[in-house]
């Protein structure tokens, strides 16, 4: 009897253990799948905190532009968080072969794991903005006023209603905004501008034209002093330093400006005419206290609409060190300028801008300047602007457009 | 009589220990199942939840920026419970080619593949390609979308409003696919393990950065 209690004993508590041990199992099951999801958290998060330090030292010191010193990323493993990570850093090429874009490698080691973060930086240009001013000194954005694409005020952003505006809404900002010191209202009352994606203030990026690069890009073609007249014909230029009709000379972009820069210093550069490669004319100031100026003589357009041909190459920059002028026309009221234009102590002027037959400005592409000036005298006269933001700019720029000495992310890859 | 009496005490001590022995085995079972459904559940939710995260933090990135200039444009449909975005997809399994793929999430109806009636399949469609999905047990997946002032923006997202989208909450829960009660009790007392998952998040930093 005694043997067969101890065997039933014995029975059941091998039952038990049996099923004991196997709910046990499920639970520890459970807990290593926690785990392993905890694991894998850790990892990607000590790559993502490697990424954004080695981003932040990128954004610092700005390794390889503005005369900095390369910098290789940190190759020897950075401890954190219980694992480490590297950074290596690449210069790599964009899809049309351009040199200097940045790769930044980020391997993050956690336990037998690794897990990369790949980001891909870009030398920031003045062109990617749809609409940059130095100072908003005395004028502000109307309710009827809307910018699309990233637009940047390097002191106060203003707003207002005109004299007895009723307006419901204020003015639109479609892309990113950015400011030195905030906003302001300079009418009472205002309407708050909508802002779609969101504003940011307290960033300052000045103005910073590097004459000495576009000179040296220009090469032995850098033209000083006096008048340059210049007509854009597809993938070549015809030019001259006397007049549109005289002394001109026409020859391919490729031969006239290898670089994809034509360039002016201390004088004045007239252009014009239709575009199918990528180029920047440039109006300089190296010395002295004239010259730099742009005057846009009539349309300055591409062969072909980038907004609809994919393949469409042409990009311009219009970039002085003084004004750039819409001058009038006698044949037609509307402008048309496509291109990205950058005035480094001045802004875009509209010429006669009170007095001229009433137009509309049609700009594809930016416009950067240390002011911005009336284009219109409201009603009657001048050229309301309509900038359509040329969406290549976001990631490409016309060549040696000038840049902010900084680098922008284009893309970021876990 | 003592013989008799003792051997019907211990056919009733037998049998008390014999119930005892099948109850045990009986309440193991269905805890042992149901342990095991919870375990399921979680490693399903873990599994929709990676592969959902890994998705979502490449709204916008393509390895060719230039093919998509403004990532804010990566969102082409929302709603509440399907989304629909660009994407550079590693399609091949040597990293992404540099060329644009869209995605689109979306939740099938309840109660088709499982006897669970609450579950719905995931279906997670590439490049307009038919619709596939396994059955994980996702018996919701809730998507709410927040402008840039943190204020919900009604679903379905109209285009006009499609690059107001500032961040993206996920919801998700998952049931065992399988009731953990036994078939004698079954469908009152059906038992359907429940994970649930939520997370508030930027909608990709490819998304918003140019």
């Amino acid at each position: 009897m005694g043997r067969q209690a101890l065997i039933m004993v014995v029975a059941y508590s091998l039952i038990f253990l049996l099923t004991g041990a196997m709910m046990s199992n499920a639970t520890v099951d459970a807990f290593n799948n926690a785990m392993a999801y905890s694991d894998t958290g850790t990892l990607q998060n000590i790559a993502i905190a490697g990424a954004n330090m080695a981003a932040n030292y990128v954004f610092i010191n700005k390794p390889g532009i503005a005369g900095n010193a390369w910098w290789s990323g940190w190759t020897t493993p950075v401890a954190l968080a219980g694992g480490s990570f590297t950074v290596r850093m690449d210069s790599i090429q964009d899809m049309f072969g351009k040199w200097g874009r940045v790769q930044m490698t980020t391997t993050a080691y956690y336990g037998d794991s690794t897990y990369k973060v790949v980001v891909l930086f870009n030398p920031s240009q003045f062109s990617k903005f749809a609409l940059y001013a130095g100072s908003m000194t005395g004028v502000y954005f109307e309710p009827s006023d809307s910018v699309f694409g990233p637009c940047h005020i390097e002191s106060t952003l203003n707003y207002g209603n005109p004299a007895g505006g009723t307006q419901a809404y204020g003015a639109y900002f479609g892309g990113k905004v950015t400011t030195k010191t905030g906003i302001a209202a300079l009418t009472n009352p205002a309407k708050m501008p909508t802002f779609a994606q969101g504003i940011q203030n307290g960033v300052s990026i000045p103005l910073s034209l590097n004459s000495s690069q576009l000179s040296a890009q220009a090469g032995a073609n850098l033209f000083s002093g006096g008048n340059l007249y210049v007509t854009l014909k597809d993938d070549s230029v015809s030019y001259s330093t006397s007049g549109w009709t005289s002394g001109v000379t026409t020859k391919a972009i490729s031969q006239i400006a290898p670089n994809g820069v034509l360039a002016i210093d201390k004088g004045t550069l007239y252009v014009k005419g239709e575009l199918s490669k990528p180029l920047t004319v440039a109006s300089l100031r190296s010395t002295g206290s004239s010259g730099g100026t742009v005057i846009v003589k009539d349309n300055v357009t591409y062969k072909t609409d980038p907004r609809t041909d994919p393949s469409c190459t042409a990009m311009l920059g219009i970039v002085a060190y003084s004004s750039i002028t819409i001058d009038t026309v006698g044949s037609h009221n509307n402008f048309t300028v496509q291109g990205s234009m950058y005035s480094q102590t001045d802004g875009v002027q509209v010429k006669n801008y009170s007095t001229r037959p009433r137009g509309e400005l049609y700009v594809l592409g930016g416009w950067c300047g240390t002011q911005i000036f009336a284009t219109s005298n409201g009603t009657t006269a001048g050229l309301p602007v309509n900038v359509t933001y040329d969406e290549r700019f976001r990631v490409e720029s016309p060549p040696f457009f000038p840049g902010t000495n900084s680098y922008q992310i284009l893309s970021w890859y876990e | 009589m003592q013989v008799v009496i003792d051997l019907i005490a211990s056919t009733v001590i037998f049998g008390w220990l014999f119930l005892i022995g099948l109850t045990t085995k009986t309440a193991n079972q269905e805890d042992f199942q149901s342990n095991q459904g919870e375990l399921l559940c979680q490693e399903n939710l873990v599994e929709v939840t990676k592969l959902l995260e890994y998705d979502f933090r490449k709204i916008g990135y393509c390895k060719e920026p230039d093919k998509l200039p403004n990532p804010t444009l990566a969102i082409l449909m929302a709603d509440s419970s399907k989304i629909k975005f660009l994407t550079d997809l590693d399609l091949t399994g040597s990293g992404p080619d540099g060329n644009l793929d869209s995605l689109y999430y979306y939740l099938g109806p309840p109660g088709t593949m499982s006897n669970n009636p609450n579950t719905c399949i995931l279906y997670r469609v590439v490049n307009n390609l038919p619709a596939y999905g396994s059955n994980l047990g996702v018996t919701s997946f809730k998507l709410t979308y927040y402008d840039q002032f943190n204020n919900v923006i009604a679903t379905p997202v109209p285009q006009s409003k499609l690059q107001n989208i500032f961040s993206i909450q996920i919801s998700i829960s998952v049931q065992n696919v399988v009731a953990s009660a036994l078939q004698e009790t079954a469908p009152i007392n059906q038992q359907f393990q429940t994970a649930f998952y939520m997370q508030r998040r930027l909608a990709t930093v490819n998304y918003l950065n140019r």
